[in-house]
């Protein structure tokens, strides 16, 4: 992966989306995007949706915004790093993205400014975003990448 | 996942045992064995727990064989279900080998009270555990620790619940490892693993963890049954939890720190997730310190739970029921043991020490029948006691299976079964189910899970266990 491709997000030919695939045990999420920093973006809004669907959104809670500074040693591991700050934050702050502003991508390192209420509750179910199978590649003319969280 | 799924050559080896030899893959350092008949080796080669398997076998150090159990399936990393043995002089410690829920394990409690008396009860004992024992999404424990009297956990285990009155001695000694290991280190856990357990001590979490009300439906081995105090037709509880956010961020931490050691090693793997670093190097002890410490969590987590528990039964039940600890075992797990006279790091992803009555760490108590195992069923199913063997620790480095073993992801479950119909499922059994949600319950569905019978019954005839009692669930509070 070259670091050049940084941009913000943009609307594009390659519209980001999400969706969860088999897995036996774990929980397992397909990210596709037109940029990896678009695909950072998704991986947010994805992560954000799974952490609300388990414990709910605080009700009538205004809607608070955040940075979220992340650097990696690679645009994998970056990917994962993000995705457990997420989860971190989510555990120890009760709260979870559900709208990204912005964000500035290199290879190594992923500013995002992130928006969204608190959560109802302190999520459990997802303990950690995993290396495992991770790969960051190109697909058709977007990217693509698969994540697997321990649950 | 798009990961093509290889296949390997295998020979069975016996009625019990599937081999993958060495020469399978060319960066296999030994062979793989996989403890299955011929249907459970059917559903384990469905996903990817062989490939996962054989990349366990190629790590520095491995002693051979790599070992899955019977109830293995696809994880991430290794497989669940794995036992990896690393030479302690050149051998690696792999984080991702123990998994995010360091020390996940169970419990049992023997009640020594006929489940005639209880079941009358049962709605009210099931209201009040799931009122004392936080579960799901819930809210932190009733446990908030400070700095230093979390760092006493981290150091001792179950034993610094010893004066808060939260454990007594005989629950110490009827927990693996006394419930604390000695190689704990409080500094070699980050503040954000400790910000994430501060408050958790004594909480279930979710997933498969639980509090389970059960009666003893079988005895199958009566002098090791009399040793347990366990008879038939008898209330028991089983309780299943692990490290909660505090050891999830161990592995976090540990398995970005490993990239760096890797580099510099010029160790290679075929998955990411099996970061490791030698044993023996600085990382490799900071993380062995870190996972003792976390483990030392797990037991005192449970250990609170059971005061809990106890504290429930007195409640509903009066002040006779005592509820004596039977014994605990951890899941994930890396022990330093010795075995054939080698001093080797034991990896159990998602299995269970099973150690028989000649070796030292088998509880002066169960040193004519062998350390307890427990194996836990799903929630509709029976759950099994056996006891280890001493020709586990020839054929697999003293370790058992941990459970029935996923054979259905989640998705597929709750298309399979709704919650509501599961938990009208249960009931229609007489089970009282408490704490999960429908989308909970369907993903935890018996249909989930392998059959624990078959799981349990090559075990025990593989000799790495052998079959003391049978459970069944009666009332269940879910993470």
């Amino acid at each position: 992966m070259d670091g050049s491709d940084a941009v913000g997000p943009r609307v594009t030919g390659v519209p980001p989306r999400h969706e969860l695939i088999a897995h036996t045990a774990e929980l397992a999420l397909r990210l596709r995007a037109e940029t990896p920093a678009d695909l950072c973006a998704e991986a947010c809004r994805a992560l954000g949706s799974l952490l609300r669907e388990e414990v709910g959104s605080a009700p009538a809670a205004p809607v608070s915004t955040r940075t979220l500074t992340v650097e990696a040693v690679d645009a994998d591991a970056l990917l994962v790093d993000l995705l457990n700050e997420l989860i971190y934050v989510a555990e120890t702050e009760r709260w979870a993205p559900s709208v990204v502003d912005s964000v500035e991508w290199t290879a190594t390192r992923v500013v995002l400014r992130l928006a969204g209420p608190p959560l109802r509750g302190t999520p459990s179910r997802i303990k950690s975003a995993t290396h495992h199978g991770l790969a960051l590649r190109r697909a058709g003319r977007g990217w693509e990448a698969e994540v697997i969280f321990d649950v | 996942m798009t990961t093509a799924r290889r296949t390997y050559p295998f020979a069975r080896l016996d009625d019990q045992v599937v081999e993958i030899p060495a020469t399978a893959r060319e960066d296999m350092r030994v062979s793989a064995r996989v403890f299955a008949d011929d249907r459970l080796w059917d559903q384990i080669r469905r996903d990817r727990t062989v490939d996962q398997l054989v990349n366990v076998a190629t790590l520095p150090g491995v002693e051979a064989p790599a070992l899955a159990m019977p109830d293995a399936h696809e994880g991430y990393g290794f497989p669940v279900g794995g036992v990896a043995a690393f030479r302690a002089t050149d051998g690696v410690i792999s984080p991702g080998g123990v998994g995010y829920d360091i020390n996940c394990g169970v419990r049992l409690l023997a009640s020594r009270r006929p489940m005639a008396d209880v079941r009358p009860h049962v709605g009210a004992l099931m209201h009040e555990l799931g009122r004392r024992v936080p579960s799901g999404t819930g809210q932190g424990g009733r446990l908030h620790l400070d700095g230093a009297a979390l760092d006493r956990v981290l150091a001792e285990g179950s034993r610094a619940l010893l004066e808060r009155g939260l454990a007594t001695t005989d629950d110490l000694a009827h927990t693996e490892a006394g419930g604390g290991l000695p190689g704990a280190n409080p500094d070699a856990v980050s503040d954000r693993a400790k910000h994430r357990g501060h408050d958790q001590l004594g909480t279930l979490g979710s997933g498969n963890h639980f509090v389970e009300v059960q009666e003893v439906a079988e005895i199958l081995d009566d002098r090791a049954a009399d040793a347990m105090e366990l008879r038939q037709g008898d209330c028991v509880v089983l309780v299943h939890t692990g490290s909660r956010g505090l050891g999830h961020q161990v592995c976090t931490d540990y398995v970005r720190a490993m990239d760096a050691v890797m580099r510099r090693e010029a160790i290679h793997l075929p998955d990411r997730e099996l970061a490791c670093a030698p044993f023996r190097s600085p990382e490799g002890q900071r993380y062995f310190a870190a996972m003792c410490a976390a483990a030392n969590f797990a037991f005192a987590n449970r250990q609170a739970i059971t005061h809990a528990v106890r504290a429930s039964f007195r409640v509903v039940l009066g002040e006779r029921v005592a509820l004596p600890l039977v014994y605990d075992v951890a899941h994930n797990m890396a022990k330093l043991e010795t075995h054939g006279g080698r001093e080797l790091l034991v990896h159990r992803k998602g299995a269970t020490r099973a150690f028989g009555p000649s070796h030292p760490e088998t509880p002066s108590r169960y040193r004519a029948i062998g350390q307890p195992v427990l194996i836990p069923g799903s929630m509709g199913t029976a759950s099994y006691v056996l006891v280890g063997t001493d020709a586990a620790l020839v054929r697999s480095f003293g370790s058992c299976c941990h459970g029935a073993g996923r054979a259905m992801s989640r998705h597929a479950a709750r298309t399979a079964q709704s919650g509501a119909e599961v938990r009208r499922a249960l009931e229609a059994q007489g089970i009282t189910v408490t704490g999960a949600g429908n989308r909970e319950l369907a993903e935890e569905a018996p249909h989930a899970y392998k059959d624990v019978e078959r799981v349990v019954n090559v075990v025990h005839d593989a000799g790495l266990g052998r079959k003391v009692a049978r459970l069944v669930p009666v009332g269940v509070l879910k993470g």
